[in-house]
């Protein structure tokens, strides 16, 4: 089954999808390789969760289609899910259940799914299966959704999302799941707007921008791409022109003793200059994703289609 | 994958339909006690009844038949209105809910994320969905017929049990259009308030029906309250083109139900 490694494990084929007259998804064509973990990149609204809901076949498309492991995803859509696991974007359980009965319950209609499975991944999620989900806070609710969407060993895995509510070290062991089940021989799918995430756990990427698929590459080639604005409180006065000029560095302004500036790619050489300097204090945010998307749009206009 | 949807939806139900089988039981129970009463009083009760014009009596008693008879009491206290509307709004609520209820709470992705056909998944929520339409009719027939007799109000079990099996087919109906409508929009309220709706003006029509002899015809085709023998049923029996027309119509609107469900776009 895992022999066709590098075969594609996703295909879309002039994937669209128009609401009315409003198009969610204009001629998406996208591969995926069986066994790798694909990031799926654009801001809210970009057209991500159509994709995936194309492929699980709870939306048609208008024209275009798709492929899972080689089965149309319409035609052949009950093989797609039973070989697929999913976790929506916008997750909602049954509140009157438990996270052990609404396992249960979603385990039986993929006919049965060991407990013992369920219970080892409750354990490393430290999710407590006896709670009621009505009762649960956001990032437990996303365990349960994690969860499900892993338990029966997917072929392919697609997660909408998947640590958006979860904080850094429950990410870290959603990463760490999402790596085993590629190294077991699953394709994973990844959406997100979170481009730190993205590098740090996919193979490759493609950037959706307003419906179309702008650009796809590896994902240390998107890395560089990345922008984080710092601010950083000194203790004496310091002058702008230190900074300006050092490689990557733009928008450099100083108030009073705070220092913000624009950096994109390392950011070893901002670090060293200020070390020279009695730091307070500093403060570095990812730059807007969609901002990176636009400065790349303009970039790389030779890869949009 | 054996029948799970169809027993979730059941449990989830299963508060309201005890409640319903609880409270119908208890009515019923009520009425029954009170019998002896209007019977002992029955000189009195048929005189009153004769001052109302006759064609609101043949609405509210059925044509021919006497008040005072078993029978008719039942038929008049129970079936012209109260049952029917029970199940009805019964049928109508769960119809409505079944599989509309899972996109509007945004579980329906997860549900169906698993290898489940969507016309299952259809056929097993409305089923569950319905069936205490069903168990409520049943506890009814029990009631009446293990407290009548002590009260003087023998029924035939089988008449009884013709009669229950139309009106609850009656909230079936009802109930699968709620299904239909609501399962083809997303839309829990569109579902529940044109099949209320509906429901109201066929009573209405009915009624008129009974009262204006210019629409009796039109009034005993079209409306279900009609077809099931109305409050006569107990009297005159369910009439044949009635049952067949209350089995009929749940199966087609299941049909266009299935169809329409299995090509939507579902709401995220």
């Amino acid at each position: 089954m895992r022999a066709m490694s590098g075969a594609a494990a996703i295909v879309c084929e002039k994937l669209t999808k128009d609401y009315g007259s409003k198009r969610a998804l204009d001629h998406v064509d996208l591969e995926l390789r069986s066994g790798e973990i694909f990031g799926y990149l654009g801001s809210n609204g970009a057209g991500k969760t159509t994709t995936i809901r194309c492929l699980l076949d709870l939306i048609q498309p208008t024209s275009g289609r798709a492929t899972v492991l080689g089965l149309d995803s319409h035609d052949d859509s009950i093989e797609v899910r039973r070989r697929t696991g999913y976790l929506p974007g916008d997750l909602r359980l049954y509140e009157n259940l438990t996270a052990r009965q609404l396992l249960t319950y979603l385990g039986r209609l993929r006919g049965g799914v060991p407990a013992a499975r369920v219970e080892e991944l409750a354990q490393r999620m430290e999710l407590d299966l006896g709670q009621r989900c009505g009762a649960m806070s956001h990032g437990q609710r996303q365990k349960v959704g994690v969860i499900q969407a892993l338990m029966h060993d997917p072929d392919v895995l697609i997660l909408d999302e998947p640590t958006a509510t979860l904080d850094p070290l429950m990410q870290r062991t959603v990463h760490d799941l999402i790596r085993e089940a590629r190294d077991r021989g699953a394709t994973i799918f990844v959406s997100s707007h979170d481009l730190p995430e993205v590098s740090r756990l996919c193979d490759r990427a493609g950037i959706l921008r307003h419906g179309r698929l702008v650009a796809v590459q590896d994902v240390n080639e998107l890395a560089e791409q990345g922008q984080h604005t710092i601010a950083i409180e000194f203790r004496e006065p310091v002058a702008a022109s230190a900074f300006e000029g050092l490689s990557g560095v733009s928008q450099v302004t100083v108030a009073d003793r705070t220092l913000t500036l624009t950096v994109s790619g390392d950011l070893d050489s901002v670090v060293k200059t200020a070390a020279r300097y009695q730091v307070h204090s500093l403060h570095s945010a990812e730059v807007d994703l969609d901002e990176v998307f636009h400065d790349y749009y303009r970039a790389g206009t030779d890869d949009a289609p | 994958m054996r029948l799970d949807v169809f027993r979730r939806e059941l449990s989830d139900h299963r508060r309201s339909a005890i409640a319903c089988a609880v409270g119908a039981a208890l009515l019923v129970a009520m009425y029954i006690f009170f019998y002896p009463t209007i019977h002992s009083s029955g000189a009195g009760v048929q005189q009153l009844l004769n001052t109302m014009p006759k064609g609101f009596r043949n609405a509210f008693i059925g044509q021919g038949v006497d008040y005072l008879t078993p029978d008719g009491y039942l038929g008049t206290e129970f079936f012209s209105f109260l049952l029917p509307i029970l199940l009805l709004a019964m049928g109508i609520i769960a119809g409505s809910r079944a599989l509309a209820g899972e996109e509007k709470a945004g579980t329906i992705d997860l549900l169906l994320s698993t290898p489940i056909r969507r016309r299952r998944l259809a056929v097993e929520k409305i089923a569950g969905a319905l069936l205490p339409v069903v168990l409520v009719a049943a506890v009814i027939w029990v009631v009446v017929t293990a407290i009548g007799p002590s009260q003087g109000l023998s029924v035939g079990a089988g008449d009884l049990a013709a009669a229950l099996a139309a009106i609850a087919l009656l909230g079936i109906g009802f109930g699968m259009l709620a299904f239909l409508i609501s399962s083809a929009t997303g839309s829990t309220g569109l579902g529940g308030g044109v099949a209320g709706g509906l429901a109201v003006a066929m009573y209405a029509l009915n009624l008129f029906g009974s009262l204006v002899s210019g629409l009796t015809g039109f009034a005993d085709a079209v409306s279900p309250f009609h077809w099931y023998g109305g409050s006569g049923v107990l009297a005159n029996g369910v009439p044949t083109s009635g049952i067949l027309l209350l089995i009929a119509c749940p199966i087609v609107l299941l049909a266009i139900s299935l169809v329409l469900y299995d090509r939507r776009d579902l709401t995220a």
